[in-house]
């Protein structure tokens, strides 16, 4: 009962501090917010209106048939225009056009002869992502091409060789904002428990008065749940407030159950906590938890499987992310609001997360202890 | 004034070297960063998860299903008849695209000139795995189709055979876009793709100049974000107000130690890069530092001001990482390619300042820029750095009075 009430003292003057400077607010709720929006719209990696030049020596209709495949694809913007061989290579290295398509005069004459007719593509590499996504691009395209000219080869009409038929689930418009936003909402929880707590626990440590916290006679045990409490309180806050927006702006479904996704969020927010604690125990000024963190932040966003696929990753890499709590968290946010998924499919998810967060919190309260005592 | 802006800089070296851990911490980042992305990011999407659900049963089916276990682009996780499990695998993440091979395909393809379609199940929740792997399959199923088309073909005209062997052959190495031999009747095209200035499309050679600013950015602000804010907090700002400085040789003074810093970070960044991960430096390296050091600038100058502002440590290190962090990230086209965002977005990009970085950057890396080409850039990214140094300055100075 004593306990309770220290707890809930701490609880209390933790609030305060944290609020008693009004422009904390922004940090720790508008830009969660912002970050979504931005992330949400911004971080795109399909490759669209890619510029390109259009170099048609042949002039034929089958030359002006495969620049059409082009323009209608969607993903071209002959912003740059037609242009002669060598505007073409001029504009690719100032940088004005990404890619250049030049059909050869003897285009329609091979295609006629029933032989191969070569047409060559120029590329800007620089941007070797997007290179890469252009590549596949013009690999359809041409292969489109290509079934129109075995269509009209065989004798049947090219919607017939379409032989295809793609359903896609959960995402149907491929929109990355669907991709983003879960991961994000990892990322905000992140930041705003993580490294405030480190740094709200350092800066007592800084400014003195940890010190008078220990000689009262507060528990450490108290003193660390106290401490905790309020940051749990400000990332679920955090989580309602982006899922709202995540909803509002996006559009993203919410097809599990909340009551699956909140206690998973709680786990999370006890991994990053502990980690958050143990920065605090091995850090002396705020300067040394922010690059601490940075030092985590930074691989754990970058290996999360968020930015770049993980089944692309070596071998060895891909066994590390195991270890990444983000890595976890995201599948878990990402398939409860997009494929309803709950307990049955996630529950290794949890579970490792769980086991985490109870190793990586004890070895920090330990720690913190007897950095105390 | 120089000698006080000495006074004030060697003071700031002193707090760097009493701190050896955040000096260690600051110039092991890039390091830890550079081996991450160097080694472990690539945005190429291989071994897709695919399962394989056959309600046909047949040969033909098989063949598919060999195809597609040939190319490195796929792993096939699941081969099966029974749909309701293969939907399982795709809820579970266990795959991210099915094929489904429907009963009667194979007769289709025999019997009739057009085949029976074949379905595929996407898993979109990552968007752009989702639609790569979607156009690698289809693209798969096109070639595989088509033989079979072919095929008919020669049995009707009996000529073909031989001609089939060789494609076969070709089409192995699937993408990009090989349609390999022709069939004797049937004219192809065939796209001779040349990329220029990194013809290998090598990741790192796009990713370390853009890898770069993002150091350079975020270390540079969070650096300076803490270094007046931490005066305030710990009571010595009254100290130095009460000193014989002016606004702006403080200003200047606490900028040098780590402008030093991030001028290592760069060098440190530019010899890993060009040694171990063979990127080459084709342009001016003269201009490279111009404008490195422009940049830096404007960091360092943009986390000072947060801190001169916020006066708390936690409020200007958020606030850095909001403003340069995010921006570096998303909006300098580091990752994210800013033709393909919303209009709005690319307008709100020229608001930061490595929008202005990254592509001369890139530029004189693999296209062999120098002064000539980057020079607007330049002026763009001085003024910024002036600007906010002025801002500063001024902040200062209502502080002091």
């Amino acid at each position: 009962m004593a306990a309770a009430r220290t707890i809930r003292h701490i609880v209390r003057k933790e609030f305060l501090q944290l609020f008693r400077d009004r422009r904390m607010i922004a940090p720790l709720f508008i830009a969660p917010v912002l970050q979504l929006i931005l992330f949400g719209y911004a971080a795109t990696v399909d490759v669209k209106h890619i510029d390109y030049v259009l170099v048609d020596q042949s002039r034929t209709a089958d030359s002006r048939d495969l620049a059409t495949l082009f323009s209608k694809s969607g993903y071209f913007d002959l912003g740059a225009g037609l242009g002669s061989a060598k505007e073409a290579e001029a504009w690719l290295q100032s940088g004005r056009a990404k890619a250049a398509l030049v059909i050869p005069e003897d285009f329609a004459k091979r295609l006629a002869r029933g032989e191969s007719a070569p047409v060559q593509v120029l590329l800007d590499g620089s941007d070797a992502n997007s290179a890469t996504i252009i590549q596949n691009y013009i690999a359809l395209i041409t292969a489109r091409f290509q079934g129109t000219l075995l269509a009209r080869a065989v004798g049947i009409a090219p919607g017939e060789l379409n032989a295809v038929e793609p359903r896609i689930w959960y995402n149907p418009e491929f929109r990355s904002s669907f991709w983003m936003v879960p991961g994000v909402i990892s990322m905000v929880l992140i930041i705003s428990t993580l490294v405030m707590t480190a740094m709200a626990i350092t800066k007592e440590r800084e400014i003195g008065t940890l010190e008078q916290l220990i000689v009262s006679p507060i528990r450490p045990a108290e003193l660390i749940i106290g401490k905790m409490i309020p940051f749990v309180v400000v990332g679920c806050v955090d989580i309602v407030l982006v899922l709202t927006a995540a909803r509002i702006v996006f559009g993203i479904p919410l097809r599990g159950s909340l009551l699956f996704l909140f206690p998973a969020a709680f786990i999370f927010i006890l991994t990053t906590l502990g980690i958050g604690l143990f920065i605090s125990t091995v850090s002396r000024t705020q300067g040394q938890v922010i690059q601490s963190a940075m030092f985590f932040m930074m691989p754990a966003f970058l290996l999360s499987g968020i930015f770049s696929p993980i089944e692309s990753m070596p071998k060895v890499i891909q066994a590390v992310t195991y270890l990444n709590p983000l890595r976890h968290f995201g599948r878990i946010v990402r398939d409860v609001l997009l494929k309803g998924s709950g307990w049955a499919i996630l529950w290794p998810e949890v579970v490792v997360l769980f086991v985490m967060g109870v190793l990586i919190f004890t070895l920090s309260s330990l720690r913190f202890k007897k950095h105390l005592g | 004034m120089t000698a006080r802006i000495r006074s004030i800089a060697r003071k700031e070296f002193l707090h760097v070297r009493r701190d050896p851990r955040s000096l260690f911490l600051a110039i092991g980042q890039p390091l830890v960063l550079l081996l991450i992305f160097g080694f472990a990011i690539t945005f190429d999407i291989r071994h897709v998860g695919v399962g394989i659900v056959d309600l046909d049963r047949t040969a033909l089916g098989r063949d598919l299903a060999a195809r597609i276990r040939a190319t490195d682009a796929f792993d096939v996780r699941l081969e099966t008849n029974d749909y309701a499990r293969a939907g399982a695998f795709l809820d579970q993440g266990r795959v991210r695209l099915l094929v489904v091979i429907p009963r009667g395909f194979a007769r289709g393809a025999s019997g009739e000139r057009a085949l029976a379609p074949l379905q595929l199940l996407v898993d979109g929740s990552n968007n752009n795995t989702g639609l790569i792997a979607m156009g690698n399959m289809s693209r798969l199923i096109q070639d595989f189709t088509s033989e079979i088309l072919l095929k008919r073909l020669g049995r009707e005209k009996a000529a073909l055979s031989r001609d089939m062997d060789a494609r076969e052959s070709a089409a192995e190495t699937n993408p990009p876009s090989k349609p390999g031999t022709p069939a004797a009747a049937v004219p192809s095209i065939d796209a001779r793709i040349r990329i220029w200035y990194n013809p290998e499309l090598r990741s790192t050679n796009y990713i370390i100049p853009g890898l770069i600013a993002v150091i350079m950015m975020v270390m540079s602000a969070m650096l300076t974000s803490l270094t007046v804010a931490r005066e305030w907090e710990n009571g010595t700002m009254e100290q130095l107000l009460a000193g014989p400085f002016k606004a702006r040789e403080l200003a200047a003074g606490k900028l040098i130690p780590y402008f030093a810093i991030g001028m290592a970070q760069l060098t440190l960044i530019l010899v890993l890069g060009v040694s171990v991960f063979g990127v080459p430096i084709r342009g001016n390296l003269a201009a490279l530092f111009a404008i490195a050091a422009a940049f830096l600038l404007c960091g360092l100058n943009l986390g000072q001001l947060f801190s001169i502002i916020t006066r708390s440590q936690q409020l200007a290190f958020v606030f850095s990482i909001l403003l340069t962090m995010l921006p570096s990230f998303i909006l300098s086209g580091f990752i994210f390619p800013i033709s393909s965002m919303p209009k709005v977005i690319q307008a709100v990009t020229y608001l930061f300042p490595a929008r202005y970085f990254l592509p001369p950057l890139r530029g004189i890396f693999l296209k062999g820029y120098g002064f000539a080409e980057i020079w607007p850039e330049l002026v763009a990214l001085a003024g910024f750095a002036l600007l906010l140094f002025g801002a500063c300055v001024r902040k200062l100075k209502g502080r002091l009075d």
